[in-house]
């Protein structure tokens, strides 16, 4: 049952044009400014690497950024930089497309005024929630996917622009352990508030605030750091990436949140079987 | 076959919407009358297993409604009074999901069956948002038909129909009620007139009547009146009795009247009707 409940929410989810929207515009904003800065740099490396323009003067440059843009005129955009850069972007936009697909999940049949012809049906509420949950998260995968490997043709682009090579895994490395476990659990982290908080609107300010203090950088911490208590892991889209030096840490804090998601999708089925009962009981 | 004994309800802030109801319902349509706020909604959702009673005990085909509400559910189709389906779905999609939910095994043949049955077949590929009010009626049935309930309960059915639907989907439930429970709520008598062989009538939680609904017209004899009257007795006549009908003639208006004595003189008995009946039973309470 599970499984077709999965199927009916994922086509529910497809065919809202909220959930389209969203992901269009914030997923163009985001790429517009990845592509702007990444091209911007690209440029600069090739008029120093020219000698052609006085702006680019080295002497004026940190020395870091010299040898960034010497580097970038040399090798063209490092792969595993770009697409931790754009892991990272892209778990922003997710994690407010996640807001509003798994928030509205259970509104969704009060709205479409079905929830008595649901409830008088044999239906194990495990299997509902659980079901709702993978229809919910599946096509926020499958796009995130796509927008990873948009990331890598937009360095493609601009790498044979300089008549260098471009590398795809990075960037699937990236999906896999930076967007996948932010999506899987904030999608229970919401689902679960919509049900604690009884409607999916009320989960908004919440998740703002969340997002704004605990989410995204640590209770008084630097928001690029990786910390465990932080559920979006930040990379700096330095050439000194996460993969490289904090492996151990990235896999311990996505293991982190991967356990949360469990746990929270438990307690989701729960709360979602007690408020069944009360409202029997009204 | 469900048996209902000393069943009541009342609602969190003690609104007592069913009180001490006892009643047989056997194999066959049966019919449950009642003006709004008479507790036919909580009744039904108590028998769908979507509302719990305060006290008494529900049984359906032997399963007890408070200790077994998945055994009912299992045995059940329910059509609400407010219905809604999934707009963006069409209807063969919204049909096959909540036959995945009914864990109904042959989905493809079933969802294929029931919208012959309630001839939305046309409609197959339309979806759920462009129905008409009828066609969403009709969908609504064919949810509840998709387990092949032993109990099929349908609450207002046949609301926003046409007269020919009205009458199809009256005669759709009579012939489903051949093999199985139908228990058809409805504020419009004439549905329950035509289909019914028995019926309950409740009032403000009470339960009035159960019984073949000719006992009920028979209750009536010697009630019911017709006259040919002027526009200030016709007046008169509705403060104080319970007009059913009133056509206006040339000569006046040829009113009907539940009333104990003949209303007023030269009024002829005539042959009570189901509504006449049902008026009688509520007491001179205006139609």
């Amino acid at each position: 049952m599970i499984w077709g409940v999965m199927r009916y929410e994922w086509k529910l989810q497809l065919r809202s044009l909220v959930f389209w929207l969203g992901l269009i515009l914030v997923g163009m904003m985001f790429y517009s400014e990845i592509y702007a800065e990444v091209a911007d740099r690209v440029n600069m490396a090739q008029l120093m690497a020219d000698g052609t323009d006085p702006r680019y003067d080295q002497v004026q440059m940190p020395p870091s950024m010299v040898a960034e843009l010497e580097q970038l005129a040399e090798s063209g955009i490092s792969p595993a930089s770009h697409a931790a850069k754009v892991a990272d972007r892209m778990q922003i936009v997710f994690v407010w497309v996640a807001l509003f697909a798994a928030g509205f999940l259970l509104d969704r049949d009060r709205l479409a005024r079905g929830r008595e012809v649901l409830l008088s049906r044999p239906v194990s509420p495990w299997a509902y929630l659980g079901g709702k949950y993978l229809g919910a998260v599946v096509p926020l995968l499958i796009a995130s996917l796509v927008m990873a490997v948009a990331g890598y043709l937009i360095s493609w682009a601009l790498n044979s622009g300089l008549g260098l090579p471009s590398d795809l895994m990075p960037y699937l490395k990236a999906w896999a352990v930076l967007l996948v476990p932010t999506i899987l659990y904030t999608t229970a982290f919401v689902l679960t508030l919509a049900l604690l908080l009884g409607r999916g609107a009320a989960v908004v300010p919440i998740h703002l605030v969340y997002m704004l203090f605990g989410g995204v950088a640590p209770f008084g911490g630097n928001g690029f750091r990786l910390d465990l208590t932080t559920f979006i892991v930040r990379a700096d889209g330095r050439g000194d990436t996460i993969w490289t030096t904090d492996w151990a840490i990235v896999l311990a804090n996505r293991g982190l949140y991967l356990g949360l998601t469990v746990l929270l999708l438990a307690l989701a089925a729960l709360v979602y079987d007690w408020r069944l009962r009360r409202e029997v009981g009204a | 076959m469900i048996h209902i004994e000393h069943l009541s309800k009342t609602y969190r802030g003690g609104v007592r919407a069913l009180n001490d109801i006892n009643l047989t319902i056997p194999l066959g349509l049966y019919g449950l009358l009642g003006p709004n706020g008479a507790g036919k909604t909580s009744l039904m959702r108590i028998l769908a297993t979507l509302l719990e009673p305060t006290g008494g005990q529900v049984t359906v085909f032997g399963h007890d409604a408070a200790r077994e509400p998945g055994a009912i559910r299992r045995l059940l189709g329910y059509l609400p009074q407010e219905f809604g389906a999934y707009p963006t779905l069409t209807v063969t999609e919204y049909l096959d999901y909540m036959a995945i939910l009914s864990g109904v095994a042959d989905r493809y043949q079933r969802v294929n069956e029931v919208l012959e049955l309630v001839r939305l077949t046309d409609k197959r590929h339309a979806r759920t948002r462009a129905l008409s009010g009828g066609m969403r009626r009709r969908l609504g049935l064919a949810q509840a038909l998709l387990a092949d309930p032993r109990l099929l309960i349908v609450d207002e059915p046949t609301a926003g129909l046409d007269p020919e639907e009205r009458v199809n989907l009256r005669n759709l439930l009579a012939d489903l009620a051949l093999e199985r429970v139908v228990l058809l709520s409805t504020h419009i008598v004439e549905d329950v007139a035509q289909v019914a062989p028995s019926l309950a009538v409740l009032r403000r939680g009470e339960l009035l009547y159960a019984g073949p609904v000719s006992d009920l017209i028979r209750r009536a004899e010697g009630q019911v009146w017709s006259a040919l009257v002027d526009d200030a007795t016709a007046a008169a006549l509705r403060s104080r009795h319970a007009l059913v009908g009133a056509v206006r003639t040339a000569e006046g208006q040829q009113v009907r009247v539940v009333a104990p004595e003949p209303p007023v003189p030269g009024a002829a008995p005539v042959t009570p009707t189901l509504e006449d009946g049902y008026v009688a039973l509520m007491g001179g309470e205006r139609s």
